[in-house]
């Protein structure tokens, strides 16, 4: 193993890695300034995870190494939860400021969390993909309940946390058995013995093993019958990081999945196809119809976000190393569902001033005050609701188009009918924001955060863009291999 | 694999000594000032019968996280330690020093941090 290449491959994380250490101390030991040094050594760093993950992505290195395997796929997906962090600390620091809560231990946990999913995306090895997803979620944990006053964040946390760690537990448990039956943990030798376990008397613990590992991805990716935590965590959790367990976390995950899926969950057979077929359509259906009953944009954004979990989830009944193309429709639907989920939250966080509330109401009469922020959210809601020309539409439209080109024509028109529903939920903010008289006090008459408009404009820019021209962001993709 | 057998008994033998030892020892060496706090079980300072609603302060959960640190620190260098001879023979002895040097650096800085943000002191 070539220690130098291996340390240059993962250097964008180590970079990040240094990064957290140092806001911990920095900000520990200066007595003023530490918020604002803090978010910017967070960003440089991000920032520099980014272009250097880009670079490698551009060299297009495919080397596995140790219990890592790096490649096209690993890059993109270090890029994704790159670009959804640096979001997730531009929002932060207007959020915090406001609330004199700029503490470094909360810049440091984003940083530590990310370096977690860095792990969870390139691990090849079900050993470091188990260690990643805990990085990344006691990282989040704590995260979830730093606005500690206040009863709903310590709920929100509390909740986040237990079930977390019994996920977790499923996880490790069937991690044991799949070891137990086959005595290896590495992904690329577990697709070659494959037959050979399915076929010997081992067999049905192999598959009790899959089936814990299938339910600790789906608590972390909250998909129904294993989402009830979500909203409650959502809700109670700062708006920055909800919008970074929602995109970031969530994209992490995504990656990973679609890594164990097709040797593991997938190969084992049509059973297998069917409890994720059955997965993926209950996570739309209950996704979508709780959504229509909230009146918190925060807990709609939340079931919204599960409903987007279980379109993710209609590729896979029938991936396979032989499906290229669901894979990129996958992909393609995770990058354009971080854009427009984190510019939804930077609206929220926005709408919701000083206080913590963030009821539909506090959008009203927006578009008089705030004519660019209510566009920009319009194309936001849009976007989730997958209406044309935004990059939504042809996350959808790829991610769709493959699953029918593979059969699974059932499981899309469940799809299509259940995000027709998500069409209601989606437009009323929009109703709210152009027709409705605001309040008195409350929107406030500030304007808004340059950071938070940079995150705004980003988002807005990137589903304007790319849903005009997604071949690029396609091209982009399919580049990535498998 | 006769040795292990001994060296499990020695180990066994050693924590009977040492126990003895101290015991033994304190009593000899030590000042003996009886008090009604001595017959209580468990001397740790906290009266085993009353209301289960005490109030504890905080601090003792935060010597119980920091203690938490130095606990998993020597849960991996057991293993870590037992096994190194076999990696020095294999020619991986200088990774394998690394490695937990990194390992241990990190709950250095893990502690420096508790360190700088005054977990330790004791009084306000």
């Amino acid at each position: 193993m070539n220690w130098f290449q291996f340390l240059g491959l993962t250097l964008p994380w180590l970079i990040v890695l240094g990064a957290s250490l140092t806001v911990l101390f920095l900000g520990t030991l200066m007595k003023r300034g530490a918020h604002a040094v803090s978010m910017a050594i967070s960003l440089l760093s991000l920032v520099a995870a980014l272009f250097l993950s880009w670079q490698h992505w551009v060299a297009d290195v495919t080397v596995s190494m140790g219990m890592m395997s790096f490649g096209r796929m690993t890059f993109l997906g270090w890029m994704v939860i790159a670009i959804a962090s640096i979001f997730t600390v531009l929002l932060s620091h207007d959020y915090l400021a406001r609330r004199k809560l700029g503490h470094p231990e909360y810049y440091s946990l984003i940083l530590l969390s990310t370096v977690g999913m860095a792990s969870l995306i390139a691990g090849s090895h079900l050993m470091l993909i188990f260690l990643g997803i805990e990085v990344m979620s006691i990282a989040v944990y704590a995260l979830a309940g730093f606005l500690r006053h206040r009863l709903s964040g310590n709920e929100a946390a509390l909740k986040y946390f237990l079930t977390g760690a019994f996920a977790s537990a499923f996880l490790l448990l069937g991690i044991a058995f799949i070891f137990g039956t086959t005595k290896t943990m590495d992904l690329t030798v577990l697709a070659e013995q494959l037959p050979t376990v399915l076929s010997g008397d081992m067999a049905s613990w192999f598959l009790f093993g899959v089936a814990m590992v299938l339910i600790g991805f789906a608590f972390k990716i909250a998909a129904v019958p294993f989402h009830a935590w979500a909203p409650d965590a959502y809700d109670g959790a700062p708006t920055p990081i909800t919008q970074f367990m929602a995109t970031a976390v969530k994209a992490a995950a995504f990656f990973a999945l679609l890594r164990v899926a097709s040797p593991l969950v997938v190969a084992v057979g049509p059973g297998w196809a069917k409890t994720l077929w059955l997965l993926s359509a209950a996570t739309m259906i209950i996704g979508n119809l709780a959504a229509l009953m909230q009146d918190n944009l925060k807990r709609m954004l939340a079931y919204s976000s599960i409903a987007h979990a279980g379109y993710a989830l209609v590729a896979f009944p029938t991936l396979s190393t032989q499906t290229p193309e669901l894979v990129h429709g996958v992909i393609f639907y995770l990058i354009a569902y971080t854009f427009m989920t984190a510019g939804s939250f930077a609206i929220v966080a926005f709408a919701q001033g000083q206080g913590e509330s963030a009821d539909v109401s506090h959008v009203a009469g927006l578009a008089k005050r705030h004519p660019w922020m209510a566009a920009s959210f319009t194309i936001f809601l849009l976007s989730l609701t997958g209406f044309p020309p935004t990059l939504g539409f042809f996350g959808k439209y790829f991610l769709f188009s493959g699953a029918i080109k593979n059969g699974s024509i059932g499981l899309v028109v469940l799809a299509l009918l259940s995000s027709a529903v998500s069409a209601y939920y989606y437009l009323r903010p929009i109703v709210v924001m152009y027709f409705h008289e605001s309040r008195e006090g409350v929107l406030e008459r500030t304007s808004p955060a340059t950071s938070l408009v940079a995150v705004v404009t980003i988002a807005f820019l990137a589903i304007l863009y790319f849903g005009i021209f997604p071949s690029d962001l396609l091209a982009i993709v399919q580049r990535s291999g498998m | 694999m006769n040795l292990n057998g001994i060296s499990l008994l020695f180990l066994f033998a050693l924590a009977v000594i040492v126990g003895l030892v101290m015991v033994v020892g304190t009593s000899f060496l030590g000042k003996w000032r009886g008090n009604k706090a001595r017959f209580i079980p468990y001397e740790c300072g906290l009266d085993p019968v009353g209301s289960p609603r005490s109030r504890m302060p905080l601090k003792f959960f935060l010597v119980a996280v920091i203690f938490i640190i130095f606990d998993i620190e020597v849960v991996f260098l057991y293993p870590w330690a037992v096994v190194f001879r076999d990696f020095v023979a294999d020619g991986k002895g200088v990774l394998m020093l690394v490695e937990m040097a990194v390992f241990l650096g990190i709950l250095a800085l893990g502690f420096g941090y508790l360190w700088v943000r005054g977990a330790l002191e004791w009084e306000e």
